[in-house]
């Protein structure tokens, strides 16, 4: 195949400049102006807006409740990412069996993706109230009253709450993600695990996880971001609350916002947000392709 | 071919990249000064209104956003207005409260803010009173002797700490009310609404005895519980929260710490639902326990009157009215051993017209109407909340002995509030909402309360 030219790089540049355009308008330009504001003390509204300097990365490092948040953010990111992939993983595994009605399952398990989160924590609201709710009454029907708790007011199990609705919304994402890549695995390899005498567990462990590693890497990268952008659910299940047990880090940037006016300090949150999120997205990405 | 494949690539490339800055382009015609989006956005909004009316001859439409009046009662005021006034429409836009302070925000600071938006007092009206018409000047030159129809104090909590006045009040509602179901009582032989903590402990042993809760609250939402705040503390000593606010005393102070201690109390004694600091006020607590027959009483303010009324449209349909229950409101008992009740009220909402309105006289004209006409009338009849005119109060229907007594206990508690029921410092205000949680949660008062002074210290 012939190279192409050093003269012609101009018309491969040309291709991508729309998309560059676009995305610098949409895009960088936010963070640039985002970076900009958190060396400031706007208030969100007025077209005044002062320099402070580091003030507020300073006040943001010392504020107990964004280490807070960012525990919660820690927390919620081990908690969902990891069992959404492990979930969707054997979802993915069982129905590339073609058992019975595995494309109807196919489509349940997926279906929660295409709702908007507003409707399912509107649902999950009035599931998991605790006196009225459909989850505490089944859990006293079949005798487990120990484990009928108050899921979204009780600050132990707040957060759990929301990573279990968090699941239950992305788990078909994974799904869907793995079976797509489980699809292309060539049948020869699993011919030859069969020969060489592995079961369901060795081949699955040995020959099939180890073939989708470029997915994982995937899910647990948009993972990370995921997790580090969440605020919908939050927001919608339990405001942050009780008191501070579920806040992450988007939704204390809301509030500082547009609760207290504070949107200098809410770009110092939203930039160490983005750090974060490239921390970690370069350190999967490193330690992904040295595995 | 190589040459043909190659200017189709360029010249697609180059028509996608005009497009894109054509998009990102102004619309000022070449030889005028461009200017930033901001501008021309609110330009566009301000010339909205004279090319309605240059489309329907003299008329002007004003935009007009808020979260009141709702759905049900703006379509009715509204008419209304634009029959009195045929010359004005207005472009009413409902937002449930809290994604309409989001919305409002976005949409000054990008200068495409609404001709008259609804505005809360407390920080909200600092933050905004720059993007305002200073109310009292617009309303001498529109509204002769507007002065002495509207509450002074009303207008006082709509001015900024300058003097300057953010908007017209336009109802005035008080913290903290009890709707009761007084067919639940019965049934649980609550013999009366209680008056004091001893009557609450002794009706929620009742309540529960007949499966029921007792009182429903939203302790998930912020402002409930700040509201409730106010109002204990002011049981436990008058006024100490608005010097606290203003940072002339401590919130470690010994009437706050007994405040948090009443309000932690009330969860240890099972007075609320479980599982309370999880549910919102609306709609969970009104429409899962209270409007579903769940609890026998339902916390809430002044505002909520209207369903003491069977024929109120926002209890169709519900348990309540399918059983013919009756509704009543008291005010929350005391919590204070002497049995002092101490009221707080407030604008519940007040009008603001912004400075870049190019209809400031059509404008006047609907601020007159809500504040002291015909909406005002109504909205009042409504139960909405208190009138902040002199010259109107409530003239409607009354269902019997029952939503009279409600009616009069609750406009009374309102006029003989102590003090307001916000407070100015919104970072403060967060600190206490937050701490009321853990508190609820089991956390120590002090503990909490010392956080409370932390945020103000921090300042």
């Amino acid at each position: 195949m012939k190279k192409l030219g050093k003269k012609n790089n101009w018309a491969a540049y040309l291709y991508i400049l729309p998309l560059m355009l676009l995305s610098f308008a949409v895009v960088y330009y936010c963070i640039i102006r985002t970076f900009m504001t958190s060396f400031t003390d706007w208030n969100g509204m007025s077209p005044e807006m002062n320099f402070v300097g580091m003030k507020n990365y300073i006040k943001l490092f010392k504020d107990a409740t964004f280490w807070k948040s960012v525990t919660n953010n820690v927390i919620f990111f081990f908690g969902t990412v990891f069992v959404q992939a492990a979930v969707g993983f054997f979802l993915a595994v069982l129905l590339k069996k073609k058992l019975p009605g595995s494309n109807l399952f196919k489509a349940v398990y997926f279906m929660p993706i295409a709702m908007a989160t507003s409707i399912i924590t509107a649902i999950f609201r009035i599931i998991m109230d605790p006196t009225n709710g459909a989850l505490n009454q089944f859990l006293h029907a079949i005798h487990l009253d120990m484990f009928a708790v108050s899921w979204l007011g009780d600050k132990r199990y707040a957060l759990l709450s929301v990573i279990i609705v968090n699941i239950f919304q992305w788990m078909g994402f994974s799904m869907i993600t793995y079976y797509a890549s489980l699809m292309s695995l060539p049948d020869d390899v699993y011919e030859a695990a069969k020969i060489d005498g592995a079961g369901f567990w060795r081949t699955l462990t040995s020959v099939t996880f180890p073939m989708v590693k470029g997915t994982t890497n995937v899910l647990i990268i948009l993972g990370i971001v995921g997790s580090l952008k969440t605020f919908d659910i939050v927001k919608l299940l339990t405001n942050g609350g009780p008191g501070r047990s579920s806040t992450v880090m988007n939704v204390y940037l809301y509030e500082k916002a547009f609760k207290d006016f504070k949107a200098g300090e809410a770009a110092a949150i939203g930039v160490s947000i983005l750090i974060i999120a490239m921390i970690m997205s370069f350190l999967q990405v490193k330690f992904g392709k040295e595995d | 071919m190589k040459n043909f494949k190659k200017i189709v690539a360029v010249m697609a490339a180059a028509m996608m990249t005009v497009g894109c800055l054509a998009g990102c382009g102004s619309d000022a015609p070449s030889g005028e000064t461009a200017e930033t989006p901001a501008q021309e956005a609110g330009d566009e909004a301000q010339t909205e209104a004279p090319a309605e009316s240059e489309a329907g001859g003299d008329e002007v439409t004003l935009t007009f956003w808020s979260w009141l009046p709702t759905t049900d009662q703006s379509e009715e005021m509204i008419a209304a207005f634009e029959e009195a006034n045929p010359g004005i429409k207005i472009d009413y836009t409902r937002t449930e409260q809290d994604d309409y302070f989001e919305k409002l925000q976005v949409a000054m600071a990008s200068g495409t803010g609404p001709d008259l938006f609804g505005l809360t007092t407390g920080p909200m009206k600092e933050q905004y009173a720059p993007f305002a018409e200073e109310m009292r000047a617009l309303a001498d030159a529109n509204w002769s002797g507007w002065s002495d129809i509207i509450s002074e104090n009303a207008v006082e909590q709509c001015s900024t700490e300058d003097g300057s006045v953010v908007g017209m009040p336009l109802l005035v509602a008080g913290m903290t009310d009890l709707l009761y179901n007084k067919t639940l009582m019965d049934e649980c032989g609550i013999e009366s609404v209680p008056r004091t903590y001893e009557e609450l402990k002794d009706a929620a042993e009742k309540a529960k005895a007949k499966g029921y809760v007792c009182v429903a609250v939203g302790a998930a939402d912020d402002w409930i519980n700040s509201d409730i705040f106010v109002q204990l503390s002011n049981e436990f000593e008058e006024g100490a929260v608005y010097e606290a606010d203003r940072g002339e005393r401590s919130w470690t102070d010994q009437c706050f710490v007994d405040t948090m201690t009443a309000w932690q109390q009330m969860f240890n004694d099972g007075i609320f639902e479980e599982g309370a600091l999880g549910v919102a006020t609306y709609p969970d607590a009104r429409d899962q326990y209270f409007f579903a027959r769940k609890s026998v009483f339902f916390l809430t303010g002044s505002w909520h009157l209207g369903p003491t009324s069977p024929t109120n449209s926002e209890i169709e349909g519900t348990e309540i009215a399918n059983n013919n229950d009756v509704i009543g409101m008291c005010v929350f008992p005391s919590v204070v051993d002497d049995g002092k009740i101490c009221g707080t009220a407030g604008v519940d909402v007040m009008m603001a017209v912004n400075r870049d309105c190019k209809e400031k006289e059509a404008a006047m004209k609907f601020v007159e109407y809500m504040a002291n006409g015909e909406g005002q009338q109504y909205w009042v009849n409504k139960l909405q909340g208190a009138p902040v005119s002199k010259e109107i109060s409530y003239t409607g229907t009354v269902d019997g002995e029952l939503q009279q007594q409600s009616i009069d206990e609750v406009n009374s508690y309102v006029s003989n509030a102590v003090g307001n029921r916000k407070l100015s410092n919104s970072e403060v205000e967060t600190a206490i909402q937050i701490a009321m949680q853990n508190v609820a949660a089991g956390a120590d008062p002090a503990a909490e309360l010392q956080g409370v002074q932390d945020v103000q210290d921090a300042q």
